[in-house]
């Protein structure tokens, strides 16, 4: 279990995993809390950082 | 605990699932001609993609049929009040109701939201700025529901059915209900995202959220014992659950047992 818990600035991330068969993503807002399942979790500062990672995954770079 | 004690006993969901009595395809509303601008006339404004093919009964025994055009615009011969079918033949709508373009002050009732592909976005700001004329007592889902179906509407009264819904994505984001209660009577076996669907500035408040997770997993106080899928991402958006409470053994079961993702405000 990954999670992100109380965050204190706008976050980005992406959870997924470890096949990357499953491929969460979202963004948090102060305050928020997420928890998730799947096995590994990026934290992103951007939203450009995040689709660029998204991108990435899609094209199984 | 009695989930159900605040169900509205004015639903009727006899009539939805009545399989004598079929229900119509046929997306329909009723006007008022004498609201928004005034004028005897109704502006129909669909958003779709690619081809489209649709008819419009008017109400008033006039029948329009639109191969591509996005406008439709009927005049009537009075004022008042009508009722509008429309029945899509081929393509995918994706907005009926709510851009300011259209007529959309002039709506008084949704009677059938009929089934409409997924990917369509029936109400998308509908409830902004003025939508305390809308009666949604009437309206039923029961084929399926696409993204934002409800973003930014202000949600009075309303009959959703989830069975057959796949995917959530910003059903709610930005909307705002007096009561979110209806959601209590809702059940998302087949739901595989529920991406933004509490998102924004939507106002669901953390005991129905609660509620939800109790529901939703049909938590007996030991073990879910309704079927849900796995791995799914669902966003509450700022609503707490219940710390040491059922809603937060609901909650760790959907992370721990089925691997969801969930956004909420944490724990209270």
């Amino acid at each position: 279990m990954v999670s992100i818990k109380n965050a204190q600035k706008q976050t980005f991330y992406i959870v997924r995993s470890i096949d990357n068969s499953i491929i969460h993503h979202g963004e948090l807002e102060i305050g928020q809390s997420m928890e998730s399942g799947q096995q590994i979790l990026e934290v992103f500062q951007t939203e450009e950082d995040l689709n660029n990672k998204l991108s990435e995954l899609n094209n199984g770079v | 605990m009695n989930l159900f004690n605040n169900k509205n006993k004015s639903l009727d969901y006899s009539k939805f699932f009545n399989t004598s009595e079929p229900i119509s395809e046929d997306f329909i509303f009723k006007i008022d001609t004498s609201l928004g601008n005034g004028l005897n006339q109704y502006v129909l404004e669909l958003t779709h993609y690619g081809v489209i093919n649709y008819t419009v009964d008017w109400g008033d025994g006039s029948n329009t049929v639109v191969n591509s055009d996005i406008v439709s615009t009927h005049n009537y011969s009075l004022a008042g009040i009508y009722e509008i079918k429309i029945k899509v033949i081929s393509g995918v709508i994706n907005y009926f109701l709510g851009f300011p373009k259209q007529d959309y002050l002039k709506v008084i009732e949704i009677l059938n939201i009929g089934s409409y592909k997924p990917n369509t976005c029936v109400f998308y700001a509908c409830g902004y700025p003025n939508y305390g004329l809308i009666n949604f007592t009437d309206v039923c889902f029961i084929i399926g529901v696409g993204n934002s179906n409800f973003q930014t509407t202000t949600i009075i009264n309303i009959n959703l059915n989830f069975d057959n819904a796949t995917r959530l994505r910003q059903t709610f984001r930005h909307a705002t209900a007096t009561n979110w209660n209806f959601l209590l009577n809702t059940n998302i076996p087949n739901v595989v995202d529920m991406y933004r669907i509490f998102s924004g500035s939507c106002n669901l408040d953390s005991l129905t959220y609660q509620l939800l997770l109790i529901h939703w997993t049909g938590w007996d106080g030991t073990t879910a014992t309704k079927t849900l899928k796995n791995n799914v991402p669902a966003d509450f958006g700022n609503s707490r659950y219940e710390i040491g409470g059922q809603s937060e053994d609901a909650r760790n079961y959907l992370i721990n047992t089925l691997s969801w993702t969930i956004i909420d405000g944490g724990g209270i």
